[in-house]
């Protein structure tokens, strides 16, 4: 029978809000990029995820970008987003048969874009990002946890650190791994004013993008962009 | 059986409506005389109104309730690698799907394009993909377990809204990029104790009868919520499943539609096609080959049966009751009308009256209540233990919203029930000897 309780792994998504202060740097730096770049424009639609008219019309903008380059990771990685956003829609909707289509879909969108460019960082970090906030049902923790073990190499700006940490902290949690957690957590309160605004997510919706993550992750990848 | 009492009860409910509508015209006094005396005991008739009115949303909200669960183990059914309709090579079923690799499909991808150039087929179905079955030993020779698997080669893409219902666990669905990663139904997982990203060996028998084995990596493990299935289930990319066979032929080629109800008509022009291009193949559809499905809808029906004869017996005993305390209480004043020269006939339609007008509320009360406790009900659903064969319960809903037949038979249910109970009142009344019913005390 239709089963509600592994949908609920994107209800939550549907409900994360992102805070003005980021959403505006988001706006900040991805607006000039938005006239050119179709990636910037469906990331900028995808602020709030509650407005179904702009994620259905940012997932169609992606989807029509990967028609048109299909080797584009960057936005088959945020078509992933898109679609698992618009799952948790459907989920609010108990419309639960769209809802388990869209979030297979957009499951498999983001790792196939993380798996077909295994050398870049910046994807496996997004994937990670997704994977590590999402509830304990949708067993993701598991690919969450793999990907940060492989983001431990200094190759990453150290602006992502905290966030990288925070991934830490939440993708133990849903593991079940008690230790792993705490031993992130502590790191976190200890990196001072850098941790402490993501101290406090302890549970719960993921954070809006960071500075760092604009600047250090989301930037690079869309100007990157084929 | 059920047919026979459907128009039954339709010839019922339009000789109570006509009767109702006749006197209304002609003799609008007797259904005000009707709505006086059924309501000059209000307390009584409140009871009996509750009695039928439970017994309506009773029906309502259960006949929803079945609906929806029909609706949802059918798209369970069909979305647990199923689909709508399969298409095999000639005489696979015949062998009771005992010799599957014999029975293959060669061309797979000619019959895909085939399906795919018809307009009809293309706008009707969700996804058309290929599945080769086998069978095998897995194992984790690390920790010296094995067990036995039944393996199913699916493409990556094409079958995640075929299995859109088997929950991934722990781990991610199978990928076109890694075509080495499989993924394990939860039992299977559990048997082995193997997880995400562990090594597990898989032993099989090729078509020719010759021994293969490869090493693949675990990427999930899934729940469909079937035991059986869960137990035995591995899932490999096709093309690895191929050359783990040596095979390029598939065991089965799957449509997936946007709506079921399409299947028929999708069944016939499928088979047409392979008709018109001679093609070696053989089509079903999914309700040919659920047969746990029918099992399970086959018993709800019967429960549901029972339930709608128990409700109706006890409504026919509250309005049946309530109208024979009137005849009761009423006996003088027939009496008086009968002396009057009102006929025998004309007294008892009075009482049938009566029996067609608490019918009428009853059915407008039922399913006025019945929508309101089913939305009140479907704002956050009601937890549900697994049904037979499953392993987790689910959230039920009362679907009232794609079933005429649930609003006919909530309507039919007071109204039909109200009639034939007030048959022996009426009679009752209608026979009263004119000199006796004045000495009644």
């Amino acid at each position: 029978m239709l089963n509600k309780t592994p949908l609920l792994l994107v209800l939550w998504l549907a409900l994360t809000g992102t805070a003005r202060a980021e959403q505006e740097s988001l706006d900040n730096w991805l607006a000039p990029l938005a006239e050119k770049n179709a990636t910037a424009r469906a990331l900028l639609m995808m602020k709030d995820k509650r407005d179904t008219g702009q994620l259905t019309h940012a997932v169609s903008l992606l989807q029509q970008r990967l028609i048109a380059s299909p080797e584009d990771r960057t936005a088959k990685m945020f078509y992933g987003y898109g679609q698992l956003f618009l799952a948790g829609d459907y989920m609010l909707k108990k419309n639960y048969m769209r809802a388990a289509e869209l979030s297979k879909q957009g499951y498999y969108a983001i790792d196939e874009a993380a798996e077909q460019e295994p050398e870049n960082t910046l994807l496996l970090y997004l994937r990670a990002r997704m994977n590590a906030f999402v509830p304990a049902e949708s067993g993701r923790c598991v690919v969450a946890n793999k990907d940060l073990n492989a983001l431990q190499s200094p190759t990453l700006p150290i602006s992502l650190t905290p966030m990288l940490t925070l991934m830490r902290a939440r993708a133990a949690m849903s593991c079940n791994q008690p230790e792993k957690a705490a031993q992130a957590w502590n790191a976190l309160r200890t990196m001072g004013a850098a941790g402490a605004p993501l101290y406090r997510i302890q549970s719960g919706t993921s954070p809006g993008w960071t500075s760092g993550e604009i600047l250090d992750v989301l930037m690079p990848l869309l100007e990157a962009q084929p | 059986m059920s047919n026979t009492l459907f128009w039954v009860a339709n010839i019922l409910i339009a000789w109570s409506l006509c009767i109702v509508l006749i006197t209304l015209v002609r003799k609008p006094t007797d259904i005000r005389y009707t709505f006086l005396n059924l309501f000059r005991h209000r307390r009584r008739s409140a009871v009996t109104l509750l009695a039928i009115t439970l017994g309506g949303v009773a029906v309502f909200i259960f006949g929803g309730f079945v609906d929806y669960s029909f609706y949802a183990l059918r798209e369970q059914t069909i979305r647990t690698n199923l689909g709508h309709i399969q298409i095999y090579q000639q005489g696979y079923m015949a062998n009771g799907n005992s010799r599957s690799l014999q029975f293959t499909i060669k061309d797979y991808d000619s019959v895909k394009a085939t399906l795919l150039a018809d307009p009809f087929i293309t706008e009707q179905t969700k996804t058309i993909t290929g599945q080769l079955e086998f069978s095998g030993i897995i194992s984790q020779y690390d920790k010296g377990v094995s067990t036995f698997f039944a393996g199913v080669g699916i493409e990556p893409q094409t079958s995640l809204l075929l299995g859109a219902l088997d929950s991934i666990i722990s781990g991610s669905d199978l990928s076109a990029v890694k075509p080495l990663n499989i993924t394990l139904g939860s039992g299977v997982s559990s048997m082995l104790s193997a997880g995400y990203d562990e090594w597990t060996d898989l032993l099989v028998v090729n078509p020719e009868g010759g021994q293969n084995a490869m090493s693949a990596q675990v990427r999930g493990v899934f729940r469909s919520g079937i035991k059986d299935y869960d137990d035995t289930a591995v899932k490999i990319p096709l093309v690895t499943a191929q050359h783990l066979l040596q095979t390029q032929d598939v065991s089965k080629i799957i449509l997936l539609l946007q709506d079921t109800r399409q299947t028929q008509a999708v069944l016939e022009r499928v088979r047409a096609l392979i008709k018109e291009n001679n093609l070696p193949l053989e089509a079903h559809s999914w309700d040919e080959l659920a047969i746990f499905y029918h099992q399970v809808v086959n018993l709800f029906e019967g429960i549901f049966l029972f339930i709608k004869t128990i409700v109706s017996i006890i409504v026919v005993f509250m309005i049946g009751n309530t109208l024979m305390m009137n005849v009761i209480e009423r006996t003088r004043e027939i009496a008086t009308l009968r002396a009057l020269g009102l006929s025998k006939a004309y007294i008892g339609r009075l009482f049938i009256l009566e029996g067609i007008i608490i019918g009428i509320i009853g059915a407008i009360l039922s399913v006025g209540s019945g929508l309101i406790v089913a939305m009140i009900i479907n704002i956050n659903g009601v937890p549900m233990p697994p049904s037979p064969g499953y392993t987790r319960g689910y959230l039920a809903f009362v679907m009232w919203d794609r079933d005429m037949h649930l609003f006919w038979f909530s309507c039919a249910l007071p109204l039909v029930t109200a009639l034939i109970a007030s048959i022996i009142p009426s009679r009752r009344a209608a026979n009263l000897v004119i000199a006796e019913a004045f000495r009644f005390v």
